[in-house]
């Protein structure tokens, strides 16, 4: 078997706390710990889970933008992130991000034409009238007009700034798209057609996609593969079947347990699947009643496979 | 309504200074330093002098014109040279943080510490009187204010989407502080940079009242009225009108930059609405 | 059915709400809270829900003002009612849950004091009585360590918390109208389901009732017993909740409905494709001035989730 197009291997990421006292212990966030995800060629991996889970580090870990505290992000087997990282411009071509604010994710005092192709023309592509078509086409590839380049963000809609967003992500041509949170601040509407126009830009321009949501039904809707994260560990991974019709570990059952479905609510069905079985005498790591501290270390676990592609953290 | 005022005014003062200092050769009856003529000393005004003169028969009107070019001029110059300097710190401490921030931190708090006008005294005393001494020491000394409005805003920005965005892109730090960053931030650097030009023409002044700053018979506001002190019962005139100039100025300073300040904000934009 | 309906606690008239005397912002909007009753305002953003409820409050900011229709509150106009008056009320008889509850607290004061302020403000009760109240207050709203948790300042707690914290200054004084505006909006899942839970139970237990605005078809669901739907400061269709989803009347309603990616609907074999709005409702069915589609009130036991 070939490489997969993303691997991050046993990836942490720790921050240190300021001292709650002058003289007090050091404490140490865990943000992430020992995560270990693929991305295959084509697929959309989403990462789930709640404020503080670590999601937006790994996104962020992935694009550059934090540095790991150990571990490494491999692209098609080189490394992509930590020691031996390429340089930002190399980096550039591979991996992209659509950031969740469509508001501040433009710089107010630019057009949009003059963000789109500032890419261009510093990674050599095309400057000039051949620049201004490439950013014509890719306006109208994501939904807008090829006049739109001349105006400033702040005449736009929510929706249609993230059509920029996706737009300026496009430019390069990358071959990874990281989507952080990009609908959950937009109107349910809106939401429908950005879901919809990264699900055809994913198939027409062959993209991979690792999508950070917390919001479960938009991630059942676009994933192939989900992984569940919890206080910095993936807690839960599998294909997108797996995960939302046999939901396994107690916190992935709460998470969809959680969403407010208003048919279910109305007629009384609530409705988590039954999980799948785990092998006999182990427990589920860790204990959910509980809220971890994440300056502790964690007791040790392992995924284990419960079924094919479909692992569940287990103590060991 | 009141805001709009208050810029206007601001604007009017300013302007004068401005007229008053470039068309000084003009508007200017009489020389500034050569026509001095003890015989016609601590003349009141009116005649053919429109302020009076001072004690060494000197038309103050005429100096008070010349005197707008040396405050202007070191007031707009040091405070170019204050916001060059506290953007640079402000917007590379903010973006690139660590150790450089804690530095530069660190200076800036230093320098919040001494009083600005003790410092310039100081380095005045090193490079001795005159006009470019005195736009260096004016021009390092004020700089703190502009660093942490810079650093500041430059915190906030960095993190936001489009910031980040230009280094997912592959653009360099310099790159992005320079397109990225420094647009946004330019607004409170003005209008800073439009307060400090007040307060810099005052430092003038102390400094040249002080006798340190431009040297006599150069005219300044500061010397004129340091000039004046003895003269204060006899002819009140040459400290009065200098003193007005330099009060008229710095207010209007004051205001333009506090309507600036206004215009920019955009809670106050609705709130006009 | 009920043959009598009680009187509502709150009746909105043909309300109309411009900014800067020249935009309108809601075209006239007309709808009844019954006591208890938990009502849902639904919308996007924009839509003028949330004005709605700032206007019921008396808290809409200039640029923004009421320019027309009639707001009754018990048998009192509230736009007829000074400034002073309609403040008593606020607080006392209404209150609101924003939806930033770091930004809605003092974060200067401990909780337990901005409880008790509204004690000593409305009840006119002494400091030390209304400590001990507002430490119940914290109980109610399930807090734990409530006596531990009046002495922390807002900053020191979970979002979940502090939403929990405005729960219970705005229930202090037992109020006949609670207006809670996205009140989960900013929270995690998980905790979203216990506040909804919170909110559902006190009111119940006090017979408050509820203005709940949200864009949250599931929240609503979840809470209300009759629900609203506005649509470009229109409200265009309001019936009970079980017959909203059941059988949406408006356009523009069954277009909200269908362009939810939902839990479970994804078949598979195949991409989550979803519906558009605008595949099901025109914009010509949209922004019109046309009556709002109501169907009576059903019988209220059994709407009640």
């Amino acid at each position: 078997m070939s490489a997969p197009l993303l691997e991050i291997r046993d990836l942490s990421v720790h921050f240190t706390l300021p001292r709650q006292t002058p003289f007090g212990p050091k404490r140490i966030l865990r943000a992430v710990q020992g995560v270990n995800l693929t991305l295959n060629e084509g697929e959309c991996l989403s990462i789930v889970g709640e404020s503080g889970c670590g999601k937006s580090t790994t996104a962020l870990t992935v694009m550059g933008l934090q540095e790991p505290t150990s571990g490494q992000v491999l692209y098609r087997g080189k490394p992509l992130a930590g020691p031996g990282a390429p340089g930002r411009k190399e980096r550039a071509r591979i991996a992209q991000m659509v950031f969740q604010d469509p508001y501040a994710s433009l710089n107010p005092r630019q057009t949009i034409g003059s963000t789109l192709a500032a890419q261009l023309a510093l990674h050599g592509i095309a400057r000039g009238s051949e620049a201004r078509d490439r950013v014509a086409d890719m306006l109208t590839r994501v939904g807008l007009q090829p006049d739109h380049a001349g105006r400033f963000p702040h005449e736009f809609s929510g929706g249609q700034r993230q059509r920029i967003g996706i737009a300026r992500a496009l430019m390069l041509d990358p071959q990874i798209l990281v989507l952080d949170e990009p609908v959950s601040a937009l109107d349910v509407s809106i939401q429908a057609q950005i879901i919809n126009l990264l699900m055809d830009l994913q198939e027409s321009m062959g993209l991979s996609y690792i999508m950070i949501s917390h919001d479960l039904s938009v991630v059942e809707h676009v994933s192939d593969r989900v992984a569940v994260m919890y206080f910095g560990r993936v807690v839960e991974e599998g294909g997108w079947q797996s995960v939302f019709q046999r939901p396994t570990h107690p916190y992935t059952r709460r998470l969809i347990g959680s969403v407010p479905d208003a048919e279910a609510i109305l007629t009384g069905a609530r409705r988590v699947p039954d999980p799948a079985p785990i092998p006999e005498g182990r427990r589920f790591s860790p204990d959910i009643s509980a809220r971890p501290d994440p300056s502790d270390m964690p007791e040790p676990s392992s995924l284990t496979e419960i079924g094919p592609g479909h692992r569940v953290r287990l103590a060991d | 309504m009141r805001l709009r005022f208050n810029f206007t005014l601001g604007l009017v003062l300013v302007l004068t200074a401005v007229v008053c200092a470039l068309g000084a050769p003009w508007l200017a009856p009489f020389d500034p330093i050569l026509d001095a003529d003890l015989m016609s000393s601590e003349l009141p005004p009116g005649g053919g002098h429109l302020m009076g003169t001072d004690g060494q028969g000197r038309d103050v009107w005429s100096r008070v014109l010349y005197g707008a070019q040396v405050s202007l001029a070191v007031g707009v110059i040091s405070q170019v040279i204050n916001s060059c300097i506290g953007t640079a710190l402000g917007v590379s401490a903010g973006y690139f943080g660590g150790w450089w921030d804690d530095l530069v931190n660190g200076l800036t708090n230093v320098m919040l510490a001494i009083p600005s006008l003790v410092f310039a005294l100081a380095i005045m005393a090193v490079l001795g009187p005159g006009l470019p001494s005195l736009l260096i020491a004016l021009g390092l000394t004020n700089w703190s204010w502009t660093c942490r409005i810079a650093r500041s805003s430059t915190l906030s920005l960095k993190n936001q989407g489009f910031v980040q965005a230009a280094r997912t892109a592959g653009f360099g730090d310099l790159n992005i502080m320079r397109t990225q960053i420094l647009p946004n931030i330019l607004g409170p650097v003005l209008v800073i940079g439009t307060l400090g030009i007040g307060s810099a023409i005052l430092a003038e002044a102390a400094l040249s009242f002080l006798g340190i700053g431009i040297r006599p018979p150069q005219p300044s506001w500061g010397n004129m009225l340091s000039d004046a002190r003895e003269l204060i019962r006899t002819a009140p005139w040459a400290a009065i009108f200098p003193g007005l100039a330099i009060f008229a100025t710095v207010l209007g300073f004051n205001l333009l930059g506090d309507g600036l300040r206004d215009m920019l904000d955009p809670h106050m934009r609705t709130r006009k609405a | 059915m009920s043959d009598h309906l009680p009187d509502p606690i709150l009746s909105v008239r043909d309300l109309r709400i411009c900014a800067a005397r020249q935009h309108q912002i809601l075209h006239g909007v007309s709808f009844d809270i019954l006591p208890g009753e938990t009502y849902g305002l639904v919308g996007e953003s924009g839509s003028g829900k949330s004005v709605t409820g700032l206007a019921v409050l008396g808290l809409l900011k200039r640029p923004l003002a009421v320019n027309g229709g009639a707001l009754y509150f018990k048998d009192r106009e509230l736009l007829k009612l000074s400034a002073r008056e309609r403040r008593r009320l606020r607080g006392d008889r209404m209150a609101m849950v924003f939806q930033e509850p770091m930004t809605a607290l003092n974060p200067l004061a401990t909780i337990g004091r901005q409880i008790a302020e509204m004690f000593v403000i409305h009840r006119g009760m002494g400091w030390t009585q209304a400590r001990a109240k507002a430490v119940e207050a914290l109980e109610n709203v399930r807090v734990p360590a409530p006596e531990e948790r009046a002495r922390a300042y807002p900053h020191q707690l979970s979002g979940g918390m502090r939403q929990r914290v405005m729960i219970a200054m705005a229930l202090a004084c037992r109020p006949d109208l609670l207006i809670a505006d996205e009140p989960t909006t900013a929270l995690d899942v998980t905790v979203q389901a216990g506040v909804l839970e919170l909110i559902a139970d006190l009111c119940r237990a006090e017979g408050t009732a509820v203005l709940l605005v949200s864009h949250d078809l599931g929240v609503i669901a979840n809470m209300c017993q009759r629900v609203g739907v506005m649509d470009r400061g229109r409200l265009v269709e309001e019936q009970d909740t079980r017959a909203l989803f059941e059988n949406p009347l408006h356009p523009y309603t069954r277009g909200l409905l269908a362009a939810r990616p939902r839990l479970g609907s994804r078949i598979a074999g195949q991409r989550g494709r979803l519906t558009e709005l605008d595949q099901v409702v025109t914009a010509s069915d949209r922004g019109r001035d046309a009556p709002t589609l109501v169907t009576p009130r059903g019988p209220r036991e059994e709407v009640t989730a």
